[in-house]
């Protein structure tokens, strides 16, 4: 029998020990998990992942941190998604959460690749529910709650576990229809809000229609954030500290090691469980394919929907009386929805898409986004309302036509529109999967009224305020928040003498109480406030006003380069070039071009764009007499009436007119008398160096803005422009222009440099090491046009090989150098940059390798360096 | 007394024999499933090994055009020079970053790697492991097409790096474009991950096959 009990225990092995896996547990690095969200695609899923590594890696320049695509399936073709999602809504975090298949699923999966103590959840969407849930699982099952963090993005969930609800710990864009929709529902009832949209991000044209608008993760958050994004989750990785040995050998599994190997006990495999894997299997890739067969016929009857469902599935045993009980059956296979949120009772019903849509639009906008929220990890979490009276529940174990509702809990709309979410994401599905122009939709009424009993006192009428200033918005688009230059702002609304006194919050935090109509507030600069009123009577009952945004930049805009030189072919061509520096669109019409003498006054027109991509459209030129020649971006530019600017000096500014409430200067450049009464940088007709030959180069030159945040009126801050020209740009003789108009000033380059990667020109006898073999060659000390030769040689001046030559003629050129692959630290290099033609070249590389020769002319420099570690 | 003993020898033998025979039905119904997971680790090998050339990146054996309906006949298409990266796609991306651009190399060396990274959805996919595999591999060509671009330095401003990773989606959208050119590709590509998609995590190590792309005179 000892040999039998071999074989049987042997044979038992062969088939267990593949799913088996040993995990090690490392005190140094960070495992980041992500978790995509609710009908995200596959394919989708991973993307996202590699896009976000990628960002972090680079902005952080971390190598310790390893990502985790800790995956969240779509089950029932998406259809179990949006239940879950509802479920998950509605559940908040009472309910346990380890009857979640897919929660288990999650943790199973990446047991073996976290592989470190420091753990952080990156969740999006949907996801969040689950970071947020897994964060509550991993502290009780072997992590450290200090060692363990959580950022969520897009995120329905009204909380981020073990975080304070600040902007660091979430992301969410006011422009995120899904959220939105969401906290309008929710706001019905007041149960589990999503937390409040904490950026605004613009949506691509045409996207404000569609259902998901704002919402996809990498086609808009990682699109229009990624910086902030990446800085968010460093910021995340600043939380955690690392578990000491000490602490792993007494906190046992409330907070040090797992028991079970790995750095968390993962959940067990157990019947259940299989159970489910098994149901999934086979549901799962039937509701694809039975989704689209299933959309046909739906568009006769809703109820197909339901006969579709229960057949995929294949967990229905009986039919449920009504056809919404087939969406119940889907969220039954979850088998985690608790009896009270099994909601019967609705009814499917054959209806125009629209009705949807319209039931969603009727709720208030101002709705859309409530007071901040501050929810810490060690203050109790908001309860989920309790459901007095469930319209019907329907059994765990053996699904029964349930009794019909006799009464009307106080949750009854909120469920009622979600399931109209449900319902209209499965119409989105079903129309994606066919193809069809004209929608078929199921609507999912409520069986009553969802109105609640009577208070017993009457609030007095919420505020409708207004910014005073804000009738003079910088924003170019009414979807923008306002846009002001300044911090200070009154704030206004009408009378109510059933009023005792107002709260004027600002992001949710008292700014100041008054019994007055109007108040005025400070705001903060770089920051966009949420502005709310709060009436309270003499009883204490209160009514909130809806929220106003308001954006303050100082110095929104600025003047960044003047033209007063004009270019070589005309002194004449003279111009301003202004640039946002908001990411929000400016309306030039409130900005008025001016002198401190008075000799200028040009209003302006337009709109000031933002840096998009390669856009540079938040550059815009106001001109004298001649547009910049150069490819110009329509309605970057705009011909002003304005003095000669070569005919005196002037202080320049840029104003917004409030109307009756004054002026705000936004920028100004030196006075007059700064530089000594002349222009502080820029020249006219000035020797800049070299041509073919040893000619000098005569050139006229613009002044730039060294610094685009420091102030404009100091002198320092301006410099004449380097000679490296913007490619294209050419004058009315066709030669180039000596100027950067519509694009970044280049003012803070030297005439002769080197430099890899992002790094900045090197100066002669540094210690570097290229971190990229893509190097820029500054040469502007030749004229542009002239030909020059660019080189990185090994060794020093006389004794030296060529690594890597060049033939350029212009003065900024990005070639590709690498650093030889046996160079030791501590080996010289320099650079060579010499004018050239077929009679130098030879001689200069014998100069420079073997010393042997004088030097063909004397327009050359070497910029030597030594091979850093 | 004979009769007895066999009696007695078969009740003491057959439960050994017994166990034995279930042992060995155990281990012949496991056999498949063995020789499909070696077949997995193989590929899986395989699929981490397979790395450029520097014959690949140079071109020296580039092949010639393809013919447009046989190339897409199949899946796969042609790869006529058998390095992993189908021929439509090659040629493209040799035109894209040409030869006599020597600035070029090391973004067409890293383009190459990623369409040879794609083309695996195609091929050789079967099960979670291989997928992950590729995943992983697909990850790697990403990120070195991104470390060929000019990155902004820590100091710069948000719009310069909102610039920067724009640069890189859309070099890895048009390398995505070419290789999932149909639309038989586009669905094996989403099918590979309906089917086997599950949690994974990023492999460590250099993102370039080879980092050493530049030229010298």
């Amino acid at each position: 029998m000892r040999y039998a009990s071999f074989f049987a225990i042997g044979a038992l092995l062969l088939f267990v020990a593949p799913s088996v896996q040993a995990a090690s547990c490392s005190s140094s690095g960070v495992t980041a998990v992500y978790v995509n969200g609710v009908l995200t695609t596959d394919d989708q899923a991973k993307s996202d992942k590699a896009m976000l590594e990628q960002i972090f890696r680079e902005r952080s320049g971390r190598s310790d941190v390893r990502f985790v695509a800790g995956y969240n399936p779509t089950h029932i073709a998406g259809t179990g998604d949006v239940l879950k999602t509802i479920e998950q809504t509605y559940q908040g975090i009472a309910d346990e959460p380890m009857e979640d298949y897919d929660l288990k699923t999650i943790l199973q999966q990446i047991h073996s690749e976290v592989t470190t103590k420091q753990i952080v959840l990156i969740g999006y969407s949907q996801g969040t529910f689950y970071t947020n849930a897994l964060y509550d699982y991993l502290t009780t099952h072997g992590v450290p709650a200090y060692a363990i963090s959580v950022y969520n993005i897009a995120t329905p969930a009204s909380f981020v576990a073990g975080r304070t609800a600040s902007d660091g710990a979430y992301l969410t864009s006011r422009n995120d229809a899904v959220v939105n929709i969401v906290r309008k529902l929710t706001m019905l009832d007041g149960t589990n809000q999503p937390l409040p949209a904490n950026i605004t991000l613009a949506l691509a044209p045409g996207e404000s229609t569609q259902m998901f608008a704002g919402h996809s993760l990498a086609g808009d958050y990682l699109v229009h954030a990624p910086v902030r994004i990446a800085n968010d989750v460093i910021r995340t990785l600043s939380l955690l500290s690392a578990p000491s040995v000490a602490a792993v050998s007494v906190r046992g599994m409330s907070g040090g090691a797992a028991a079970s190997g790995g750095c968390f006990d993962a959940p067990p495999r157990d019947l259940v469980y299989q159970a489910e894997q098994a149901a999934f299997a086979l549901a799962d890739p039937a509701a694809s394919s039975t989704v689209a067969v299933g959309a046909a016929a739906y568009s006769a009857t809703a109820g197909a929907l339901s006969v579709a469902v229960s057949l995929v599935t294949g967990m229905a045993n009986t039919a449920y009386a009504m056809g919404a009980s087939a969406v119940a059956v889907v969220a039954d296979a979850f088998a985690s929805v608790p009896p009270e949120a099994r909601v019967a009772g609705v009814t499917p019903a054959v209806a125009d898409a629209g009705s949807v849509g319209a039931a969603i639009a009727a709720l208030p906008n101002d709705a859309l986004v409530p007071p901040a929220a501050t929810i810490s990890a060690t203050e109790p979490r908001p309860t989920p309302p309790v459901i007095a009276a469930p319209v019907a529940i329907l059994p765990t174990s053996s699904p029964v036509i349930p009794p019909p509702s006799t009464t009307t809990p106080p949750t009854e709309s909120f469920l009622t529109h979600l399931l109209q979410i449900a319902t209209s994401t499965v119409n989105a599905l079903l129309h994606s999967s066919t193809g069809s122009t004209t929608p078929s939709a199921v609507t999912i009424s409520g069986g009553g009224s969802g109105a609640g009993a009577p208070p017993d006192t009457t609030p007095p009428a919420a505020p409708v305020i207004s910014i005073a200033e804000c009738a003079y918005s910088l924003a170019a688009s009414s979807t923008q928040p306002c846009l002001l230059a300044a911090v200070g702002a009154s704030v206004q609304w009408g009378s109510d003498a059933d009023v005792d006194h107002y709260r004027v919050l600002i992001d949710g935090v008292l700014a100041t109480s008054t019994a007055a109509a109007t108040a005025g507030v400070l705001l903060a600069d770089a920051h966009t406030s949420s502005v709310t009123v709060v009436a309270y009577d003499a009883a204490g009952n209160a009514a909130t006003s809806a929220t106003v945004l308001v954006s303050v930049q100082t110095h929104p805009v600025i003047i960044n380069e003047i033209s007063w030189a004009g270019d070589d072919a005309d002194a004449g061509a003279e111009w301003v070039e202004l640039k946002n520096r908001t990411p929000y669109q400016i309306n030039l019409s409130r900005v008025t071009f001016v002198s401190a003498d008075g000799a200028v006054y040009a209003p302006l027109t337009g709109t000031l764009g933002v840096h998009f991509g390669t856009n540079r459209t938040e550059y815009f030129v106001a001109y004298r007499t001649r547009e910049p020649a150069t490819p110009v971006y329509t309605g970057q530019t705009l011909a002003v009436s304005f003095p000669a600017l070569s005919g005196a000096v002037r202080q320049l500014e840029v104003v917004q007119g409030l109307g009756v409430l004054g002026t705000t200067t936004l920028d100004a450049t030196p006075a007059v008398g700064a530089c000594g009464g002349s222009w502080c940088a820029g020249a006219l007709a000035s020797t800049t160096g070299v041509k073919s030959g040893g000619v000098p180069a005569v050139h006229s030159l613009s002044m730039e803005r060294v610094d685009a945040a420091a102030d404009g009126t100091t002198a320092s801050n301006w410099a004449t422009n380097d000679r490296y020209v913007i490619a294209d740009l050419s004058d009315g003789n066709g030669d180039p222009v000596y100027a950067t108009p519509l694009a970044d000033n280049t003012a803070h380059l030297p005439n002769i440099g080197w430099s890899c990667g992002s790094d900045t020109a090197i100066v002669p006898g540094a210690t570097y090491r290229p971190n990229s073999t893509s190097c820029t060659y500054l040469s502007a000390y030749i004229d542009d046009g002239v030909a020059r030769t660019a080189a990185l040689y090994g060794g020093t001046v006389g004794s030296s090989t060529v690594v890597s030559s060049h033939s350029v003629s212009h003065s900024s050129s990005v070639q590709t150098d690498t650093i030889p692959p046996g160079a030791q630290a501590g080996d010289p290099f320099f650079i060579a940059l010499y004018l050239s033609d077929t009679q130098t070249d030879a001689g200069f590389a014998t100069y420079f390798t073997t010393g042997a020769t004088s030097t063909p002319n004397n327009f050359y420099r070497v910029i030597p360096f030594t091979l850093a570690p | 007394m004979r009769i007895l003993w066999g009696r007695l020898s078969w009740r003491v033998v057959r439960w050994p024999l017994l166990i034995v025979g279930l042992f060995g039905v155990l281990v012949l119904i496991r056999i498949p499933s063995v020789m499909d997971r070696q077949a997995t680790m193989k590929m899986v090998a395989q699929v981490h090994a397979s790395r450029l050339s520097s014959d690949d990146i140079a071109g020296t054996h580039l092949p010639p055009a393809p013919d447009v309906e046989k190339n897409d006949a199949v899946l796969a298409g042609i790869d006529a020079n058998h390095n992993g990266i189908r021929d439509d796609v090659e040629l493209t991306l040799f035109a894209q970053y040409p030869v006599s651009s020597s600035s070029l190399l090391p973004m067409r060396a890293a383009a190459l790697q990623y369409a040879k990274a794609l083309q695996r959805y195609l091929t050789v996919v079967t099960n979670g492991d291989t997928l992950t595999a590729v995943i992983q591999e697909d990850e790697r060509g990403s990120f070195c097409i991104r470390d060929t671009i000019p990155k902004p330095k820590q100091t710069d401003n948000d719009a310069l790096w909102d610039n920067y990773f724009s640069a890189g989606t859309q070099q890895m959208q048009h390398i995505e474009d070419l290789v999932l050119n149909t639309p038989e590709r586009k669905q094996a590509y989403q099918d590979a991950f309906k089917k086997y998609m599950t949690s994974y995590g990023s492999i460590g190590g250099a993102h370039c096959d080879l980092v050493s792309t530049s030229t010298s005179v």
